[in-house]
């Protein structure tokens, strides 16, 4: 039988509280609070271009959380985060004049954020801090009930896995699970097809799986499942 | 009644990934069900990804401590400032730099030196040059990259 209760249930969703480490997640709802900030967006935009540096602060201020969650996403660790934060600002401050107004500011945002936070991953590859998952329920409310050092060496394990995946399965894996967006989203902003953030996603799903088994932390029935020769390599 | 095609691991995991995420069409969603009931390894697989999602939901990335937002406007302000004033710094100091080659140079040909004297000072010249480039490229490169910095001798 279909594990179609599983399917049910309502798997919890990070929250789009600026404080959730710049995770959102969207319903119809959240349309016309989109659109409001797409407009917020634009204003602050043509503020810039018009000389008044406070349309670059209010931006900076609605923008730097979710700058923050991807960056530690992409970095690993807060330090080298905060630093990818701050050099994405000064870019954006940079080009910021030239942006064509009208255009989506996220998508251009994104762009920014995810070069300055490989390029510092590249650069300040010495630097692992302490792993930047945290559970958001009580360990006793888990789908399988896990003691603290159960849950802790899982969630420890968890960002190993995700840390040794190839770039383009981690950020699809990033952008899907701790920023909340849909597949769509995900195809739109990273101008790929939708068919490849799928196989990208699952591929990424994959090899955490077969990292985890293989390092003891998931309790699998099918202990021993490697992927298939052909997972290897990363979808396109 | 429509007939669907059988399940082929291969090609259709991912499918099952977005299934489990609700992210497929009515039409994919029919087609993954049908696969469901007809077939245990398509069962099995939609079992592995439940589970490893029921876990990666209940995880969130760590937000930044509130303290490292204190002034974050400034600090932008000022690594900003002082961004611009590198770019100033050494493009003035090529192309003063520049000129002064240019006068030494000039200034070496004028004066009438014997030609191994003068092929020493080109050597000299270009020497500087070289451990100028090279002093340059590892303090702002090859440093930030060494993977055994941390490695105590």
């Amino acid at each position: 039988m279909l594990p179609g209760a599983l399917l049910s249930r309502p798997f919890l969703r990070r929250s789009a509280n600026s404080d959730a480490g710049g995770g959102v997640t969207r319903s119809p709802d959240d349309v016309p609070a989109e659109r409001a900030e797409t407009d917020r967006d634009q204003q602050d935009i043509i503020r810039f271009q018009d000389g008044d540096g406070e349309g670059f602060a209010a931006l900076m201020e609605r923008y730097r959380q979710r700058a923050y969650g991807l960056a530690l996403g992409f970095c690993g660790n807060h330090d080298d985060a905060m630093d990818a934060v701050q050099k994405s600002f000064i870019r954006i401050h940079r080009t910021l004049g030239r942006f064509r107004a009208g255009e989506p500011f996220f998508p251009w945002f994104y762009r920014i954020v995810r070069n300055t936070s490989f390029n510092q991953r590249r650069d300040e590859s010495r630097h692992r801090g302490d792993c930047p998952l945290e559970w958001v329920t009580e360990p006793s409310r888990l789908p399988t009930p896990l003691q603290a050092a159960e849950a802790d060496e899982l969630r420890r394990r968890l960002w190993e896995a995700v840390d040794t995946l190839a770039p383009e399965l981690r950020e699809v894996f990033l952008l899907y699970t701790f920023q909340g967006l849909k597949y769509r989203e995900i195809a739109d902003l990273m101008d790929i097809p939708l068919g490849t953030v799928m196989s990208r996603l699952h591929a990424a799903r994959k090899r955490i799986r077969a990292y985890l088994i293989e390092h003891r932390a998931f309790d699998a029935e099918d202990r021993g499942e490697r992927p298939a020769p052909g997972d290897e390599e990363v979808p396109t | 009644m429509t007939v669907r095609r059988p399940y082929d691991p291969k090609h259709d995991e991912p499918m099952l990934s977005a299934y489990v995420d609700g992210e497929l069409s009515a039409e994919d969603r029919a087609t993954v069900e049908s696969w469901l009931e007809m077939d245990e390894r398509a069962r099995a697989e939609v079992d592995r990804l439940v589970q490893m999602k029921a876990f990666t939901d209940h995880l969130a990335l760590r937000p930044a401590p509130r303290e490292a937002w204190d002034d974050f406007h400034g600090r932008v302000t000022t690594r900003r400032e002082r961004s611009m004033g590198w770019i100033l710094f050494w493009s003035g100091l090529g192309i003063v730099g520049f000129y002064v080659a240019a006068r030494v140079v000039l200034a070496l040909v004028a004066l009438a030196l014997p030609l191994i004297v003068r092929l020493g000072l080109l050597a000299v010249a270009i020497g500087l040059i070289v451990l100028l480039i090279s002093a340059i490229r590892e303090r702002f490169f090859v440093r930030k990259r060494d993977r055994y910095d941390d490695v105590v001798r």
